[in-house]
């Protein structure tokens, strides 16, 4: 059995309980103020959008919102932590009760809270040095903790729940591209007859993944040997991919809880009134398959891959049958939109529409419509690709195609007939023997003098 | 009738006289008298004067756990030396902004922890009535220091008592204000539900001046934006509620006569006076001395030897070495004791019986004042139960002593609502204070009765210096 406590870091323009910006720095300690320095006389006040993001978190999880939130202080002492106590949520969490669907099955969320994320903290720099560095810039930044119950019977499907809620809360805007890497989780894992493991501070998707699976097999194999599982707190090694078990106690913490006396108590029910949500990924997928006559299930992979994607779809699936542009948005455009997220979506829209309803009239190929995306994320245009199949010329379509990705072979061919043979034998070999070499050669001809 | 400060802002504004002329001979006059009394924990040296209006120049000075930039703040604790606060507290901004010149911090008991300033790492403030005896506490230098001063307001705080106690003791005018009515940004924290930054002066006309200054909403400090308008009209008083459960506690007979007196001439003049109970306050003090400290016991958890302040020096210790020889050392008996007690009641497994029961505790508090002021304008009690005590007997009284003296002034600071104590009568040459308090926000009432009071009653100072001359 899994269960995960995971640390989602909120992509607001401030901090959580001051103006500082939340922004990644290179300089160590130049985003930082009182307040987050815990600076004796400073107060925190609390940064409006962190906790609308919060209860957008917390009602995609389906949670139940509180009318009455509040904040607690949470005292322990570590370096990190600028007032040795750390602002977060204890009686009263923004949500509770709330789940998420995975390959249908439900993971329960028992409760996601807000907090301050303490300060970077450096130790072992290397052997011989005997002190740490703290970095206050990220002291203060928002998080938000999301709690779940042990629900996940492996690996695999804990690694399917931590896509799925990123995916959901990157569609709601509470998180942001880049946070799979950021993620910080503590996972709980036990096998049966064997007592509860905690993994504690995993940072990164791909990371928590490994580390599961490593304490999965470790747990069988004991198991498997007839070793007891002890119930201990463990660590993962980055590098080593293995856990170890951690030096810590295995007492239960006594943090001494008492409420943030600094702030206020917030009325959710009032906030969530005021602000609207985001539909999240499933309703909105639920709509445009309703919308768009589509089976169930199939616009929401679309959707939580990303949002400018659905948009897209929505947008060309108004003018284009919808099947063809969800089958072509899942598959091409959104590899090339992944290899090149720098190109901007709606610049290319109208192109990749064209592409599309070119294919969709049956005017021209799978092959053709994959290079002609192509194009459009390269150059921002598929050009005649579209145009020339019209012809009913497909020949001519992949040699001006090779041509235009490898321009120095005109100067070859053109230097050096021979050199034709080399890219015959190319085309043969990529067109299954669908065209004779003779026929080829001509056309390839055609196309270097053309050029 | 005593002129206060605005004696001197009359005479500014008139161009009698030069504000930094002023202070110039003023500073010439305090310094040895103030170092007689040590009623500075920091005095500054040079101090600038302030321009412009309302105060034109007025001195004011600030206790030492309210931030002064660049100024060392040391909140009446050794851990806290050399703390430099890079900001003005939103009060100290407002006071400069509006003309006041500032003179210095003054001495407290470390933190705020205690009735009489002796718990003040760097010696307690004498009484200027009597230099054997306490000014009262915590705010013991802010009483001292407006007791010798003509013309000065005193920024001061209080959590359980700390503004009215030195007030009586001093005998000066102490103003706490409603919970949330002044911005405590730049405070240093003793316990953030209680504290709330208020002010001493000579004369109820001295509250008014500096009130409408340092009030108002703060987004800095977010307790401070749910408060309404401050108002200073004149407010006619017609009713007075007396605890009946409280004065006949009161242990000095001096006192509680003084007190009687006090009442029967309000009563002569026209005024209701009738008698309430209150059975609910006998829980005051064990639900205060719990929150106090187990917001206090974190608040404290900053103070490591870290980032500012007394430094640690065991950088070869592992972190909780190194914090606990800083802490050892530079934290007074009496911070460690409420460190403990309010680390204790907030405990898993003591949290509900103490922490969680005393919130309880003070929410009933706060109900029982709500129903006496539906239909009473004020309450009186005495201010303190004792005249100020010599230092000899101080050091003799255990902590649950010193803590129960408490018992008429913590009430209404766990209900949050503005008290005003004044000068009620001399007993052998040592002042005793008469204590009035209001409803949530109703300061205008407390300023009504205070006027009430002072026209018939004339104030008596041990120095009277001023930069005139």
């Amino acid at each position: 059995m899994i269960g995960l406590e995971i640390h989602v870091q909120l992509p607001t323009r401030s901090k959580m309980f001051c103006s500082c910006p939340n922004a990644v720095s290179d300089e160590p300690n130049s985003t930082v103020c009182p307040v987050c320095l815990g600076l004796p006389g400073s107060k925190p006040s609390v940064n409006k959008k962190a906790l609308e993001l919060a209860a957008t978190a917390a009602n995609t999880l389906h949670c139940k919102l509180l009318d009455r939130t509040w904040f607690s202080r949470k005292t322990y002492f570590y370096p990190d932590l600028s007032k040795n106590f750390q602002i977060t949520q204890f009686e009263a969490p923004v949500g509770t009760g709330g789940y998420l669907d995975i390959s249908g099955r439900k993971v329960r969320i028992s409760r996601v809270h807000m907090e301050e994320d303490p300060a970077r903290a450096v130790h072992d720099l290397a052997p011989e040095q005997e002190f740490s560095l703290l970095d206050y810039n990220r002291s203060g930044v928002p998080l938000i903790e999301i709690v779940t119950m042990p629900d996940m019977d492996s690996p695999v499907q804990a690694r399917e729940f931590l896509r799925t809620l990123l995916d959901e809360l990157r569609y709601v805007g509470v998180v942001v591209e880049g946070e799979d890497l950021k993620i910080r989780a503590d996972a709980n894992i036990s096998i049966e007859g064997g007592e509860r493991v905690e993994i504690k501070n995993v940072t990164g998707l791909r990371n928590l993944e490994r580390c599961l699976d490593y304490e999965h097999r470790r747990q069988e194999k004991l198991s498997k040997a007839r070793m007891a599982v002890k119930r201990e707190t463990r660590s993962f090694d980055e590098e080593k991919g293995v856990t170890v078990a951690s030096r810590e106690k295995e007492e239960e913490q006594d943090y001494g809880y008492i409420f943030e006396p600094d702030l206020p108590v917030y009325d959710l029910k009032l906030l969530s009134g005021e602000m609207k949500f985001p539909m999240t990924a499933a309703e909105k997928a639920a709509e445009i398959e309703k919308r768009f006559g589509l089976p169930a299930g199939e616009a929401k992979a679309l959707l939580l891959s990303s949002k400018p994607l659905g948009d897209l779809f929505e947008d060309i699936a108004r003018r284009v049958e919808p099947t063809h542009v969800l089958r072509w948005l899942n598959s091409v455009v959104k590899a090339e939109h992944y290899k090149r997220p720098d190109v901007d979506l709606k610049k290319v829209a109208g192109e990749i529409e064209r592409v599309i309803a070119a294919f969709a009239i049956g005017k021209i190929s799978d092959s053709i419509v994959k290079s002609a995306i192509k194009a459009v994320f390269e150059v921002g245009t598929a050009g005649e690709l579209v145009e020339l199949e019209l012809a009913g010329d497909a020949l001519a379509v992949i040699i001006a195609e090779i041509l235009r990705k490898e321009p120095h072979l005109v100067g070859e061919i053109k230097n050096q007939p021979k050199a034709v043979n080399f890219l015959v034998g190319r085309i043969i070999k990529e067109t299954k023997g669908k065209y004779d070499a003779k026929r080829i050669a001509e056309e390839i001809k055609k196309a270097v003098e053309k050029s | 009738m005593t002129k206060g400060a605005l004696e001197y802002i009359d005479a500014a504004k008139r161009g009698e006289t030069d504000p930094s002329k002023y202070l110039g001979k003023l500073m010439g006059k305090l310094q040895p008298q103030a170092e007689r009394f040590n009623l500075f924990s920091c005095i500054a040296l040079e101090p600038e004067a302030g321009k412009g209006a309302p105060l034109r120049g007025l001195p004011f000075s600030v206790k030492d756990n309210i931030c002064v930039k660049g100024f060392e703040t040391r909140a009446g604790s050794k851990i806290l030396e050399g703390y430099r606060p890079p900001f003005d507290a939103t009060v100290v901004e407002r006071m400069k902004a509006a003309g006041g010149s500032f003179i210095g911090a003054t001495n407290m008991d470390e933190f705020g922890f205690g009735t009489f300033s002796a718990n003040c790492a760097f010696g307690a403030p004498r009484n200027p009535f009597d230099e054997t005896r306490s000014c009262g506490g915590s705010s013991g230098g802010a009483g001292g220091l407006t007791a010798i001063l003509r013309h000065h307001v005193a920024l001061a705080e209080s959590t359980g008592g700390s503004i009215s106690c030195p007030a009586s003791f001093s005998g000066v005018v102490g103003f706490t204000p409603t919970y949330g009515r002044v911005s405590r940004y730049g405070l240093i924290d003793y316990a953030n539900s209680l504290d709330k930054i208020g002010l001493m002066g000579r004369c109820v006309d001295d509250i008014s001046l500096a009130l409408p200054i340092i009030s108002g909403r703060d987004r800095r400090d977010p307790t401070s934006l749910a408060q309404p308008e401050l108002s200073l009209s004149d407010e006619k008083i017609k009713s007075i509620a007396i605890p009946e459960e409280l004065v006949p506690a009161v242990p000095d007979a001096r006192v509680s006569e003084a007190f009687s007196g006090a009442i029967r001439k309000l009563q002569d003049g026209g005024i209701e006076v009738a008698k309430v109970s209150m059975p609910i306050l006998k829980y005051s003090i064990p639900a205060y001395y719990i929150l106090a400290c187990a917001e206090a016991s974190t608040n404290l958890a900053k103070y490591c030897g870290m980032r500012y302040g007394k430094a640690g020096t065991r950088y070869d210790k592992m972190y909780d070495e190194f914090f606990t020889e800083v802490r050892t050392q530079s934290f007074g008996v009496e911070a460690k004791r409420r460190l403990m007690l309010g680390t204790f009641a907030r405990m898993a497994g003591y949290r509900d019986q103490y922490y969680m029961k005393a919130l309880r505790v003070r929410g009933e508090i706060v109900e029982s004042y709500e129903d006496i002021f539906r239909e009473y304008d004020v309450i009186a009690t005495p201010t303190m139960p004792l005249l100020p005590p010599k230092f000899d007997n101080i050091c003799k009284m255990s902590p649950a002593t010193v803590y129960a003296l408490d018992f008429l002034t913590v009430p209404p600071n766990l209900a949050g609502i503005p008290q005003l104590s004044q000068p009620m009568a001399y007993v052998n040459g040592l002042p005793a204070g008469i204590h009035f308090m209001a409803d949530h926000w109703e300061e205008s009432k407390l300023l009504s009765i205070g006027r009430i009071w002072e026209a018939q009653m004339h104030y008596t100072f041990p120095l009277d210096l001023e930069g005139f001359s």
